[in-house]
């Protein structure tokens, strides 16, 4: 075991970590720990279109009522108005550090609305990929000498009294495990798609750090919302992004029926996603899906409409990011066929509970990013507005993570739970059990799809919670196949497994409770939204893995009060 | 169906050396290699490690060498790379390997480090109450440099690397790039920098492009810019490569005259034949055929009269100028552009509009390097530009006939230049095969730097002799007699180092065969 000190650490090197570890890095000693290297971490395959509030002088009120509209008014106001002020200021820091946005021909800054806005906002990094901010984030902590530990695992917090005291993590490529001792710890470790057989999220996206968090005593919040995004590829799952939308691109059933009219006479496709995404399911669930599976979407028109702006090399690019994709990844000719397109798993509404500078209820302990619940993107994410929650509150919870170490004491750890850490991974290492890692996490994902995705309701969810709790028996019962040391991948996968399993449990037992429909959770059952009963958010408490207990907490509501949501 | 996976498996805490573990993978039109791993992890062996995390082509966790070629595994379908039903998976070359397909790429993020990828300063001075307006085309260099995602194939199929790790491979100079070419940063000192780690060690032969999954333009985009950048700077090109220059403009040509040149042993206008030619072609010769190879240029004249095709060999054609775009000296090339496009447009006048090369790096530079310039120097062209071999294949009918039995086991060597005109291997393949009873043995897709082009030679003269020994030695693996090429570079490096070992008493035991010689000769 090595044991190692530092102010500040931080889980999770997507670009909510990154930018914490560099604003905090400038006053504090900073580790940041991630199982990849930071550029193979989720966001760069984030289109890298991120939502930019008002100049100063400008109204911001728009983008707020909009946003919250997005959110079916689950959203905290308070943070909402974090993402209206702070944007601007922020792409000016981000445009210092290296990074390019979209210019018109004139150099204004390019920006457009997504769905379910009509404000313009959001603003598109140049290369197209968000993997430019993750990128250049990390030149920026190279210039810093931050601590990197890339490819180690964290498998858990180390609190005691309530207060955290620092992490455990496993070092991949040679087995070997490590106590990073701190002050505060930052997790910024990312969504849990991976939760679902359908999702447009990498292979890593396993909520490891919410898990983490949840079972060290930090609260979770509003789990069982989850977002569907329209336009994921039938068959691999990778996104399509709003773009394609954006631009035209429009919805067609097997009819070649234009549906979305039905659902949202007036925004149509450009709708947000979870009125869109049960559209879209609705039409395939009533028999209506191309070769009853799928939907299209039809760009075949796009570049012949958009023949002059392809001469701007940005706007080409990113045109040709989809062209490329669903050519190598679903053999189509956008400029010829229909794109076969589902809803699917995108984003993680929910997360460890923490206040506007990522604060959560265990001190010491901070989060932001997907992982987080902020509460800023209520019952359903708008676009463009993830990148800009990891870079403002990751921002936060670095400068909050500095400002707390001021006054904070390294304290000891918890001997005990650092044992029962390393017993862990022993036995996995050392497992014969009768359970294959990959069949329990497969099965997993097929039953959240089929129960607790799009449309849920009471019988559903009740089944889905019975299996998931059955996963979870057979999880203590497993193999995973191989004992070595060296970079065992296999004992990375049941971890994460391990931990798919516990934000599964919250997502379904949130589901089953909350009797409405708001924003992307909709129960069949009760198809209306209530705001009368259900105007609050779910909270969970880690139950020494029984069933997680729940609890609810008001919304925090300041200029916009809830209204008919219609598109 | 069932595709056959070989894959390299290494746990260095247990085996003594690596092993190939075959897999049978069953496979359809959209199974990825990547899939196929999945595949084997979850169904054959649980114990097999590799990266992966987007399993959309942007992350570049795994990147890994498919059939010898480093490319990512999510974006390579296996019917589009598998032979003979099976596929050979390894991992990235040049670094070390941790696990199976999994290696430690910190020697390649510290090359990154090493470059400093920060804006050293920040020369944005503008307000900013308000959106800055920029104008993205004096961006453009930096965000082609900007999709780079650091995914190592490059690094791994780097010809340079393979024999001196000093310099710093091809992602770091893309980085290199980004920043020399942003608008906001300083250059301040990076150039200089770049020079050191070995901007001027790199022979242009851009294996790394055709790895590269983000499609930077490396060769010409990187490694071409920045040297021309050193030169504006004032930092370069190196000092033997501005002595090319002069010798150019004082002698006429690159390399110095060994005997009589071509252009005083032919005369202008060739043709041998009885009757109507079936063409007639402009032949540019290039410095080297003209002053050291002149028996490569009768051969050509030969094969052309053999297939009566008349040829005029002007005098007043001068040096290309391609070492010249290679090391950075954009700026000297005028003279050559004008003399040499302006005889053509002369030709072109009496109807004769097709030019004809025979070394490859006239060819690239013609073809790709000219038109640009001409655009510049308001020249037009009226003429088209082939490689010899091309116009054998594809412009003319070919006289198969006459060809005689040359019983030779040989494998043909696929020139850069080649390969950067946009001309296929297949193409001198099925021309050589022509040729009865010489067996030609599949080469290598990789590893293929003679060492002698970017200027290497003259500046790096061991570095070059480590690259041809290199190309040597894995042809020899092959059992063959010798190599046949078509560029005269390749084949000064190559004879060069056959005849420096022949010197040292380590006779290799092989042949270089010049392509149109192996040919001519094919007609006697
Ligand atoms: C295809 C796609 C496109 C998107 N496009 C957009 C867009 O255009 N605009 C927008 O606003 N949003 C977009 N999003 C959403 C957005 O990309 C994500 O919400 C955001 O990238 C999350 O960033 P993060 O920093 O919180 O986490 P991530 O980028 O997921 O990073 C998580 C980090 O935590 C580390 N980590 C996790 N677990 C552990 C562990 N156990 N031990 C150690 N380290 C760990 C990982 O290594 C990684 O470094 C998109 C999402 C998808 C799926
Ligand atoms: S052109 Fe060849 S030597 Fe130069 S960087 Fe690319 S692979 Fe390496
Ligand atoms: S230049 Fe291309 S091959 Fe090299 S690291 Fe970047 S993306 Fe990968
Ligand atoms: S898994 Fe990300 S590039 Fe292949």
């Amino acid at each position: 075991m090595i044991t190692k000190v530092h102010d500040v650490v931080i889980v999770g090197a997507g670009l909510a970590g990154l930018r914490a570890a560099e604003v905090s890095c400038k006053t504090v000693d900073v580790g940041i720990v991630s199982k990849v290297y930071p550029v193979r971490s989720h966001t760069v395959s984030a289109t890298g279109a991120l939502h930019i509030s008002p100049a100063p002088g400008e109204d911001p009120n728009e983008y707020m009522r909009e946003t919250i509209k997005g959110g079916d008014y689950l959203n905290d106001q308070d943070a909402v108005e974090v993402m209206a002020e702070e944007g601007f200021p922020e792409l000016i820091r981000l445009e210092d550090m290296g990074i390019v946005f979209h210019r018109t021909i004139s150099g204004a800054i390019i920006r457009s609305s997504p769905g379910g806005m009509t404000t313009r906002t959001a603003t598109i990094v140049s290369s197209g990929w968000a993997q430019e901010l993750v990128c250049t984030l990390q030149e920026q902590l190279y210039k810093r000498r931050v601590t990197f530990y890339n490819e180690f695992f964290v498998t858990s917090l180390l609190v005691k009294d309530g207060i955290c005291r620092g992490i455990t993590a496993y070092d991949i490529a040679d087995g070997e495990f490590y106590v990073i001792r701190a002050k505060a710890v930052i997790i910024a470790s990312g969504g849990g798609g991976r939760v679902y057989s359908v999702t447009s999220n990498s292979h890593i996206c396993t909520g490891d750090g919410t898990a983490i968090a949840f079972r060290a005593g930090a609260l979770l919040k509003d789990m069982e919302f989850v977002q569907f995004h329209p336009t994921v590829l039938y068959g691999t799952g990778i996104l399509i992004s709003e773009t394609a939308r954006v631009l035209g691109g429009y919805l067609v059933n097997a009819q070649g029926e234009r549906f979305m009219d039905k659902y949202a006479p007036h925004f149509k496709e450009m709708a947000p996603r979870d009125v869109v995404s049960q559209g879209m399911q609705k039409e395939i669930d009533e028999g209506r899906g191309i070769e009853g599976k799928y939907i299209g979407i039809d760009l075949r028109l796009l570049r012949k409409r958009f023949r002059r702006s392809m001469n701007i090399p940005m706007f080409k690019q990113r045109f040709d990011a989809f062209a490329e994709l669903a050519k190598n990844f679903a053999f189509v000719d956008i400029d010829k066929e229909l794109v076969p397109v589902i809803p699917g798993e995108h984003f993680t509404m929910g997360g460890i509970k923490t206040n506007i500078w990522g604060e959560t209820n265990v001190k010491g302990l901070f989060a932001a990013g997907e992982c987080a619940c902020t509460g800023v993107q209520g019952a359903n994410r708008e676009g463009a507005n993830a990148l800009t929650e990891c870079v403002l509150f990751g921002r936060r919870a670095g400068l909050k993570a500095a400002e707390f170490i001021k006054k904070a004491e390294l304290l000891d750890f918890p001997l005990e739970s650092v044992n029962s850490e390393l017993e862990k991974i022993n036995t996995l290492l050392s497992s014969k059990g009768n359970y294959d890692v990959s069949k329990i996490r497969t099965q997993l994902q097929d039953t959240m799809w089929k129960y607790s995705s799009l449309f849920r309701n009471q019988q559903g969810l009740e089944k889905c919670l019975r299996i998931v709790k059955d996963l979870k028996e057979k999880f203590k019962d497993i193999n995973i196949g191989d004992s070595s040391k060296t970079f065992n991948t296999a004992l990375i996968y049941a971890l994460e497994l391990e931990n798919l399993l516990d934000l599964a449990e919250c997502i379904v037992l949130g589901a089953l409770n909350r009797k409405e429909h708001r924003g992307a959770h909709y129960r069949e059952d009760f198809p209306e939204r209530d705001d009368e009963n259900w105007l609050k958010h779910s909270l969970f408490t880690y139950n020494n893995g029984n069933t997680p207990i729940l609890s609810y907490e008001p919304v925090i509501i300041k200029d916009f009060p809830p209204k008919a949501r219609e598109y | 169906m069932l595709v056959k996976f070989k894959v390299f498996r290494f746990d260095p805490s247990v085996d003594l050396k690596p092993k190939y573990e075959l897999f049978d993978v069953p496979s359809e039109k959209d199974t990825t290699v990547l899939d196929g791993l999945i595949y084997i992890k979850e169904n054959l062996s649980k114990s097999l490690s590799f990266r992966r995390s987007c399993r959309e082509g942007v992350c570049g966790s795994c990147a890994m060498r498919i059939n010898k070629i480093s490319n990512l595994a999510c974006k390579t379908h296996v019917f589009d790379v598998m032979n003979d039903d099976s596929v050979l998976i390894e991992p990235l070359d040049h670094l070390q390997v941790i696990k199976d397909l999994v290696v430690n790429l910190e020697p390649f993020f510290d090359g990154i480090r090493h470059v400093r990828p920060w804006r050293i300063a920040n020369l944005n001075e503008e307000n900013v109450e308000k959106p800055r307006k920029i104008d993205m085309n004096k961006f453009l260099k930096t965000m082609e440099a900007k999709s780079c995602i650091l995914c190592a194939a490059c690094y791994s199929d780097c010809n340079v690397i393979d024999v001196d790790r000093t310099f710093i491979g091809p992602a770091a100079l893309v980085k290199v790039a980004r920043f020399v070419s942003d608008p906001w940063d300083s250059k301040d000192g990076r150039l200089r920098e770049a020079i050191d780690l070995g901007l001027f060690k790199c022979p242009i032969d851009q294996e790394c492009e055709i790895a590269c999954p983000r499609d930077i333009d490396i060769r010409r985009g990187v490694v071409e810019w920045l040297r021309y950048q050193c030169t504006k700077e004032g930092l370069g090109p190196l000092p033997t490569h501005k002595r090319l220059v002069q010798n150019v403009l004082e002698t006429g040509g690159v390399v110095p005259v060994q005997d009589t040149p071509a252009f005083s042993l032919f005369p202008e206008y060739i043709k041998e034949f009885e009757g109507e030619p079936q063409a007639e072609v402009i032949l540019f010769t290039g410095c080297i055929i003209n002053r050291r190879q002149q028996d490569t240029c009768r051969a050509i004249i030969e094969i052309f009269q053999n297939n009566r095709v008349a040829v005029h060999l002007p005098k007043g054609q001068t040096c290309c100028g391609s070492p010249f775009m290679r090391t950075g000296q954009r700026d000297t090339m005028k003279p050559f552009v004008t003399q040499n496009f302006n005889l053509f447009n002369e030709f072109a006048q009496k109807g004769i509009t097709h030019v004809v090369t025979s070394c490859s790096g006239c060819n690239s530079t013609l073809r790709f390097d000219y038109p640009q310039l001409a655009k510049e120097y308001d020249i037009p062209i009226n003429f088209e530009i082939y490689d010899i071999g091309e116009y054998m294949a594809k412009i003319i009918d070919l006289n198969t006939e006459d060809l005689k039995e040359t019983p030779l086991k040989l494998m043909y060597h696929y020139p850069c230049h080649i390969k950067a005109s946009g001309l296929e291997e297949e193409i001198y393949i099925d021309l050589i095969g022509k040729i009865p009873s010489l067996e030609l043995v599949d080469s290598p897709k990789s590893g293929l730097c003679c060492g002698g082009g970017g200027g290497v030679r003259s500046a790096y003269s061991d570095l070059s002799d480590a690259l041809a020994i290199r190309r040597i030695e894995i042809a020899k693996d092959f059992g063959v007699n010798g190599l046949v090429t078509n560029c005269p570079f390749c084949v000064i490096s190559f004879e060069r180092v056959l005849d420096l070992k022949k010197a040292q008493n380590e006779d290799m035991g092989f042949e270089l065969y010049d392509f149109y010689r192996l040919f001519a000769d094919a007609y006697k």
